[in-house]
């Protein structure tokens, strides 16, 4: 039986990214979510959750920890295993962790679309971890999309 | 640079959220339906519950070290029309008589020793409205994660303008004793209003 690998040889390298990058977005939201939580109690103003502009700010500050890091995260392998066609590929390990995240919601109740918030929990976060998946795998072979111009 | 800029961003709105809402040692909540004061380090959380026949708006308030809570729940025009008809219920009296019986029912449940102790009846004054209260013990009632059974302590507050609104204080019997000042604070700055 001849499975052919070294043809899945990309697709795997992209899987395994988006499995980089979801696991980064599950450890990085929880720490980050933890630690906010400490930090407001620890300066004496948790009640502060409860108002609106609060919580979009928590919003914005887990793009920051938690979305753009993973998608660094998962691009950074990406970006070091695959060297071609990477302004395509780069989105693929984003779409995989993020989407794992949903799914992985959905039994706390996140699957009801009457109550889902688009822009600010998927669009917003979905943004930030592909952001953040072609600065990874950019920076780890920033050369290989450029055309070189001797060629021509 | 973006993830310091994104972390600007949320300091300079969390800072100026901490400097609009605080009053000392306490935060002014403004919902569309009450103004209230409550302490710094309480959780607070609201939600709404719209349907067809009524809408019922909800606060709860927590302190993190202790085990007690409040809340706060209001029952606009509709709602309060199908809760009256439904519970077969004329006034804020006999709601607090409805709701203590319900949660004596759900204690037994859980626990078939526990006793109810009626400590005090009574009027007092929120918000300029005339409220019924009554404090109540379940001995028994209380009963923790290890399975301990503590007495669980109630002040169960309910008036009705056109609107059924019903205020509690409810924990374990040490605890409640130590929420009970803030409760009064609470009590005193709350303020209905009604923007629906």
């Amino acid at each position: 039986m001849n499975l052919h690998l070294p043809r899945f040889g990309k697709e795997i390298h992209i899987v395994i990214g988006g499995a980089i990058c979801f696991l980064a977005i599950n450890v990085f939201l929880s720490t980050s979510q933890v630690a906010i939580r400490f930090l407001l109690f620890r300066f004496n103003c948790l009640g502060l959750l409860v108002f609106s502009e609060v919580t979009t700010a928590l919003s914005i500050l887990m793009l920051a920890t938690a979305y753009l890091p993973s998608g660094f995260c998962g691009g950074l392998y990406t970006g070091y295993k695959i060297k071609e066609n990477l302004r395509i590929i780069l989105i693929f390990p984003a779409l995989i962790g993020f989407a794992g995240l949903l799914i992985l919601r959905i039994p706390s109740g996140y699957g009801d679309l009457s109550n889902l918030n688009i822009v600010g929990e998927i669009f917003m976060p979905l943004s930030a971890s592909i952001a953040g998946s072609y600065v990874g795998g950019y920076t780890i072979s920033p050369k290989e999309e450029k055309t070189d111009p001797e060629k021509k | 640079m973006a993830i310091l800029s994104l972390g600007v961003i949320s300091y300079v709105i969390i800072y100026s959220a901490l400097n609009t809402h605080a009053r000392g040692d306490y935060f002014k909540l403004e919902t569309e339906y009450v103004e209230l004061d409550f302490p710094r380090n309480w959780v607070a959380m609201t939600w709404k519950d719209l349907n067809r026949s009524g809408n019922r708006y909800g606060l709860i308030l927590t302190p993190m070290d202790l085990r007690a809570s409040i809340f706060l729940m209001i029952y606009d025009e509709n709602a309060t029309k199908v809760y009256l008809k439904q519970n077969n219920i004329y006034d804020a009296f006999s709601s607090i008589t409805f709701e203590v019986e319900r949660i004596y029912n759900w204690s037994l449940e859980k626990n078939r020793d526990a006793k109810l102790d009626f400590v005090k009846n009574g009027t007092l004054n929120v918000s300029n409205h005339q409220a019924n209260f009554t404090m109540f013990t379940i001995e028994g009632g209380y009963i923790d994660e290890n399975q301990q059974r503590y007495n669980w302590t109630w002040m169960y507050i309910s008036w009705i303008d056109d609107k059924l609104w019903q205020i509690a204080l409810q924990g374990e019997e040490a605890d409640w004793n130590k929420a009970y000042d803030n409760f009064n604070y609470l009590l005193n700055s709350t303020e209905t209003r009604w923007k629906k």
